[in-house]
């Protein structure tokens, strides 16, 4: 540790309580993703944002990087908007309640599928805002598994074979929540100075120190992993091609079987075959390549009862899904064309309260002082913390 | 109540047949209107007149905007694949000859004299070599056959989903939700 620390933490004998596995927290975050995916019910899709508040809300820890749901929040409210606008604009003229008439610009013939302006219903927006409530909730559950899991404890969990793309990974993984870390130090330093941090003004000076800051950040711990050894290229041996090989095959297999699988057009054993046998390959290479990398790990992150429980219900929110959409349960999909109430299907708002089970566990995700680790060789971000 | 009032009032004459096919247990089996709409009136606005002055429900579309349903015919399903191809609502342009529309009702503006033709396709190839409304594309003719053609049915009993118990408590359930998660964000994080 560069940083020795400062701050004296209360620890109840006997109640010691440890961070929990960060891939079961993104898990169950991709479980309530993939859920609102499926329905554009406006009923489903808040009963899904309400859950994942609540549970980050009570289960987030005093980490910069668990104020990340806020920040997706907005960019929530800022998808809807745009949905509505370009709706508004440009939309589908379908029959429907009027509720006003923008001017209409009309077209030449070869661009009849586009129109601009016309009358706008209460259908077209309604069923707007559905389609963009499902994209900020997809945004939220993303923002919600930032707010939960440390950056730096889920990069330790990457399997061997992504040791490889070690950078890129990084960038990609930590970008997030280094972006909500980011914001929250240039608006401390912009409020002691003086500028402004709200509205247009403070947009303007904050965006390109923020973005900046970001990217720099998370290649700052690219770097630092690249020193450790990750991403470190040798002689390719025969096992280790294979174990690439396997690894991509696999990945192309399991994104063809999702989509087979999410989508409800195309029949479903082709889908799953496709979707099995590119886990095996995925699996494979995994366990191939994990073989040759043996690296000792200061303090493993652990895998109890406490994981399996916060994975499992984000798989059975799937899974009430999946069973309603083979049920053909009606309200999944919602059509405001005619305008009415939308149909409450029961099976799914009851998979989407399992999704609360996380509440249950005891150890809240509290960082430790071993969660700095990775990223030992930046004392300016362990200092960070210890401010806050 | 479909279309403003306050557009100008030159008008259109179309004629609208729709063919329910003839596997269809819909009697009649073909629904023709002739009506006079303001210019610039597309053609899924002219559906939606014909099915309200028949006083039948109107025709539904799916999220994609794709059409469901006309005078509730299709009850479920909407452009579900079927064994040999898709059930759906094929859409038509008369005049001399039908012809398959390479633009939905929506995106369509109807012009003077125009034929629209709509005939549902149980086992479609959803191209055009499904089979045309069985009628004649000719204005003039549809228009006088529209003069002896039985009108649909009445609006038959919609099913109305009794789903508002459920509906009052998932909104409670979100509300009660979201305020404790917002009362507990407040509060600092326990170190």
């Amino acid at each position: 540790m560069a940083a020795a620390p400062t701050h004296v933490r209360r620890v109840e004998p006997g109640h010691r309580r440890r961070a929990l596995h960060p891939a079961a927290w993104w898990a169950w975050a991709a479980g309530l993703a993939t859920a609102a995916i499926e329905t554009t019910n406006p009923v489903l899709l808040s009963l899904i944002a309400a859950v994942v508040v609540y549970v980050v809300a009570t289960k987030r820890s005093a980490a910069p990087w668990s104020r990340s749901l806020v920040v997706f929040l907005r960019l929530g409210l800022i998808v809807i908007a745009i949905r509505v606008v370009v709706q508004v604009l440009f939309g589908d003229r379908i029959a429907g309640h009027v509720m006003f008439s923008l001017p209409q610009v009309s077209l030449p013939s070869w661009a009849a599928g586009v129109s601009i302006g016309g009358p706008v219903t209460a259908e077209a927006v309604l069923q707007a805002l559905c389609e963009g409530l499902r994209l900020a909730v997809v945004l939220v559950a993303f923002g919600a598994a930032n707010s939960l899991a440390s950056p730096y404890r889920l990069l330790r969990c990457l399997p061997a074979v992504l040791y490889e793309a070690g950078v890129a990974v990084t960038v990609a993984l930590t970008y997030a929540p280094e972006l909500v870390t980011t914001i929250g130090q240039v608006r401390e330093a912009r409020r002691l100075r003086g500028r402004p941090i709200r509205g247009l003004a403070g947009l303007r000076g904050m965006a390109v120190p923020v973005l900046e800051g970001a990217l720099d950040r998370s290649l700052e711990l690219a770097s630092s992993m690249d020193s450790r050894g990750y991403g470190r290229r040798t002689n390719a041996t025969g096992s280790r091609r294979w174990a690439t090989l396997a690894t991509v095959a696999g990945t192309v297999l399991v994104l063809v079987g999702v989509y087979d699988v999410l989508g409800s057009a195309t029949p479903w054993g082709l889908g799953a075959a496709a979707l099995l046998v590119g886990a095996g390959a995925l699996g494979s290479g995994v366990a191939l390549s994990g073989r040759r990398a043996q690296r000792t790990r200061y303090r493993p992150d652990r895998w109890g009862g406490a994981e399996w429980l916060i994975a499992l219900s984000g798989a059975a929110v799937v899974t009430a899904f999946s069973i309603a959409g083979a049920l053909g349960v009606d309200g999944l999909q919602v059509s405001f064309y005619p305008l009415g109430i939308p149909p409450v299907p029961l099976l799914p708002c009851l998979g989407i309260l399992l999704g609360l089970a996380p509440v249950l566990v005891s150890p809240t995700s509290a960082p430790r002082r071993g969660d700095a680790d990775l990223s030992a060789a930046r004392p300016r971000d362990v200092a960070t913390r210890e401010s806050r | 109540m479909l279309r403003d009032a306050t557009t100008s009032t030159a008008t259109v004459r179309v004629v609208v047949v729709v063919d329910f096919g003839p596997h269809s247990k819909e009697s009649p089996r073909i629904v023709i209107k002739c009506l006079k709409v303001p210019v610039g009136t597309n053609g899924s606005v002219v559906l939606a007149d014909v099915a309200s002055s028949f006083h039948v429900p109107a025709p539904t579309y799916s999220t994609s905007g794709l059409l469901c349903s006309i005078d509730g015919y299709p009850s479920k399903g909407c452009g579900t694949p079927e064994p040999r191809g898709y059930a759906y609502w094929s859409y038509w342009h008369g005049g001399g000859h039908w012809t398959y529309a390479d633009l939905g009702p929506a995106e369509w503006t109807v012009r003077d004299e125009d034929v629209e033709g709509w005939r549902y396709q149980p086992q479609g190839a959803a191209n055009p070599t499904d089979p045309a409304p069985a009628e004649s594309s000719d204005f003039a003719t549809a228009c006088a056959a529209a003069a002896t053609s039985p009108s649909p049915m009445p609006a038959r009993s919609g099913t109305t989903s009794g789903s508002a118990p459920l509906l009052g408590a998932a909104a409670l359930v979100v509300v009660v939700l979201g305020g404790a998660g917002a009362a507990r964000w407040r509060r600092r994080p326990r170190t």
